[in-house]
């Protein structure tokens, strides 16, 4: 496994390798960041799939956040992560140049794209991987195709981004044994995603959680976001030194979300504090983690 | 403490530092000697290849400079001049992934100031 980068933090190392394997150590009882890790960054609004779920309301009018002039790339550190995404992230104009400054800078840029979006622009992300604009690719699934099997092969860093409630077990298990990733994103009560609940989405949720043991074998990898986590009772299926090992911690102790759009930072993008974008990620970040302790 | 997240991305410092992870095996013979490490590759190599390295850029050199150089931490390190360094502290640390294989990750870093 080839690293790709590692860096202080805090009190701690933090080692990336190739496939996205990351590592924390530290000789002292807790990790204490002083920057964050990784920040979800939602560079549009813009997106031409009207999902009755998204929880972005975003649409065909949606705007697109200035990325060119956003300050605050200037004092990100080498390695960190930038999860890219909208809206439809590929919509927005200036995304090459901004990936392209990003990689001048060391930062590892992730994208995440819905299913469609991925299929119509395969030869597009797959340069931007091959030049190593984007090193994980999140694919948003709608629908397992014969074309979306094939076409994610393509991509050993794509994960499966798949939404708890909304997913159908019979639809994830025609995914099973082609050694994909995948991402679990609890459900998100919020703007069209609260249109969209229903006793179907709590009856998806059920039928997940029950299952959820037996998908994990299925998949090369299978990772939560930490509301999927407590939606699916993550905790309970591990011993506590597997948690301790494995759980990479609480939105906003090492994670932030950052807005460009509205130009607002916030622990993550379901929280409703949030705060007018600085020109420091360590400022930003020490608000975060000021206003947990509130 | 070690943490460590599998396989997947997530769609500084002045001062020195450094992680390898390595299979137990590797780790275990770098142990014994059998083998060297190159900080600047982040890779294992064994004493042979190490002196044939040595030999295509030092076509006249003894045996006796080769097992100075080898042994001298300057190009590769053993395991006794890696962790031995007073100016900065080490680490290891094993992991045991689900398939059963154990990985060894190790390190050392200094401090700010």
């Amino acid at each position: 496994m080839d690293l790709l980068g590692e860096y202080k933090n805090g009190n701690y190392v933090v080692a990336i390798y190739e496939d996205g394997t990351k590592i924390r150590y530290t000789e002292h009882d807790k990790f204490i960041p002083e920057f964050p890790e990784s920040m979800d960054l939602k560079i549009t609004n813009h997106c031409d799939m009207s999902c009755l779920w998204c929880h972005e309301n975003s649409t065909r009018e949606g705007r697109h956040g200035d990325i060119l002039h956003a300050d605050f790339i200037n004092s990100l550190r080498p390695f960190t992560e930038v999860a890219i995404g909208g809206g439809n992230p590929l919509s927005h104009p200036d995304l090459h140049v901004f990936l392209e400054r990003l990689k001048q800078k060391n930062i590892i840029a992730n994208m995440t794209v819905n299913q469609r979006h991925f299929l119509n622009n395969k030869s597009t992300l797959q340069e931007l991987s091959k030049g190593k604009l984007i090193h994980g690719l999140g694919v948003s699934l709608i629908k397992p195709t014969d074309e979306l099997i094939t076409s994610l092969k393509l991509f050993p860093n794509a994960v499966l981004h798949i939404i708890n409630g909304v997913v159908e077990m019979e639809d994830l298990k025609k995914l099973y044994d082609h050694d994909f990733k995948v991402l679990i994103l609890g459900y998100k009560q919020l703007r069209r995603g609260n249109d969209y609940y229903s006793e179907k989405v709590e009856a998806n949720k059920a039928l997940l959680a029950n299952e959820v043991s037996e998908i994990i074998g299925h998949f090369k990898v299978v990772s939560f976001d930490n509301l999927a986590i407590k939606q699916l009772n993550i905790r309970g299926l591990m011993s506590d030194e597997q948690w301790d090992e494995f759980y990479m911690g609480d939105d906003g102790q090492y994670t932030m979300y950052i807005d460009l759009v509205e130009k607002e930072f916030a622990s993550s993008s379901t929280s409703s504090r949030r705060y007018a974008l600085l020109d420091d990620i360590v400022y930003m970040f020490d608000t975060i983690k000021m206003s947990a302790q509130l | 403490m070690f943490q460590i997240r599998k396989g997947v991305f997530e769609t500084n410092s002045s001062s020195t530092h450094s992680i390898t992870m390595c299979s137990k095996e590797e780790f275990d013979k770098w142990e014994d000697g059998e083998l060297l490490f190159d900080a600047g590759d982040d890779a294992f190599i064994t004493r042979e290849e190490a002196i044939a390295e040595i030999k295509k850029t030092h076509k006249d050199i003894t045996d006796e400079d080769i097992v100075n150089r080898l042994d001298g931490g300057d190009d590769w390190y053993t395991y006794s001049g890696y962790f031995n360094n007073y100016d900065l502290e080490t680490f290891t640390a094993t992991h045991v992934t689900k398939k059963g294989e154990v990985v060894v990750a190790f390190g050392r870093y200094g401090f700010d100031g």
